[in-house]
């Protein structure tokens, strides 16, 4: 089992998309984040969590693994939704791309669900407006 | 009128055996599920006072409910409903778990919040770190950090997601269709 291919397989089309924006907006993952959070204006986490490894039911091939995409979108406080929804349409395009990729005979083979949210919610104490998605992941490692 | 033969009877009994049983089946498969659902969100989730943990409940379709104290203390099973007669006559069969406790969301990794720390020792093993975000688990880990949490960040959206409830269900069901002895 290869965690780090099948981790890839969902960071790198996030990173790029969020990267390509104008302004570009910084996209931090598991056990990487902004020091400190909260002088970035706008910034998005990833999460990338592992379930069921290996299940034999779900292929022939038992290199695969299950599992749950979080996304979350951090936007200015009191400026209204616009912006954060804005920025969960690029990361629901990037998961939507993903399901839209033919299978191959190597890489990582990496499916969503559907997706949950989003969902808002914001604090008195915290700088920023959030909004949040999560799905599921199947992603079979090929090669 | 011609009396039943021997055979008749034997299949009619056959038939009644197996519409009693696959009931019997098809009820407990799912309500055992549900309560060992119920025993892991409690293992996997947060468990500070005892509140939350003890705050899950199990609906089924025909109106039936079972709940947690919603006390603090030690997390406690909880045991299924079974579905009635009246159940299997509706279109969906459905166990539906969820948790009654104000904080829910919170507990859950699904909203942000502030939090107070209630000057009490958790229940549960805990991690110190520095919060990240507003939301409950989201900690840089820090074994001198002044912030603590029971279960790690999104614990539950990788429960749900990551085929735990599926084989859960599967593995109840085969169970008990595997007791049915015809």
């Amino acid at each position: 089992m290869n965690y780090q291919k099948i981790r890839a397989a969902v960071e790198n089309p996030l990173l790029t998309a969020f990267s390509d924006l104008d302004p570009a907006v910084p996209v931090y993952f598991d056990n990487i984040t902004a020091a400190p959070p909260n002088t970035t204006t706008e910034y998005v986490r990833v999460n990338v969590t592992f379930g069921l490894t290996n299940e034999p039911t779900l292929t022939s091939s038992v290199d695969n693994a299950r599992g749950a995409v979080i996304i979350r979108i951090f936007t200015e406080k009191g400026k209204g939704p616009a912006r954060n929804q804005t920025l969960l349409t690029t990361a629901v395009g990037v998961l939507e791309t993903l399901n839209d990729t033919a299978k191959t005979n190597s890489g990582v083979y990496f499916r969503v669900g559907e997706i949950n949210g989003p969902s808002f919610s914001a604090t008195e104490d915290a700088p920023h407006f959030v909004g949040r998605i999560d799905t599921s992941y199947v992603a079979t490692v090929l090669s | 009128m011609a009396r039943k033969s021997t055979l008749s009877r034997e299949l009619d009994r056959l038939g009644e055996n197996l519409d009693r049983l696959a009931v019997a089946a098809f009820s407990r498969g799912p309500a055992r599920a549900s309560e060992e659902i119920v025993v892991d969100l409690q293992e996997t989730g947060p468990v500070w006072t005892g509140k939350f943990a003890n705050s899950w409940q199990i609906e089924t379709t025909d109106g039936r409910r079972t709940a947690g104290s919603g006390a603090p203390g030690q997390p406690r099973r909880i045991s299924a409903p079974l579905l009635s007669g009246r159940g299997f006559l509706l279109d969906e069969v459905r166990y539906k778990i969820s948790n009654f406790s104000n904080y829910s969301d919170e507990a859950r990794d699904l909203v942000e919040s502030d939090y107070i720390d209630p000057g009490v020792d958790p229940l549960k093993e805990v991690e110190r770190g520095e919060r990240v975000s507003g939301y409950r688990g989201d900690l840089i880990l820090d074994e001198d950090g002044s912030n603590r949490r029971t279960a790690p960040l999104d614990w539950y959206t990788t429960y749900i997601q990551g085929g735990y409830i599926e084989k859960t269900i599967r593995l109840n069901l085969d169970y008990e269709l595997g007791r049915v002895d015809l």
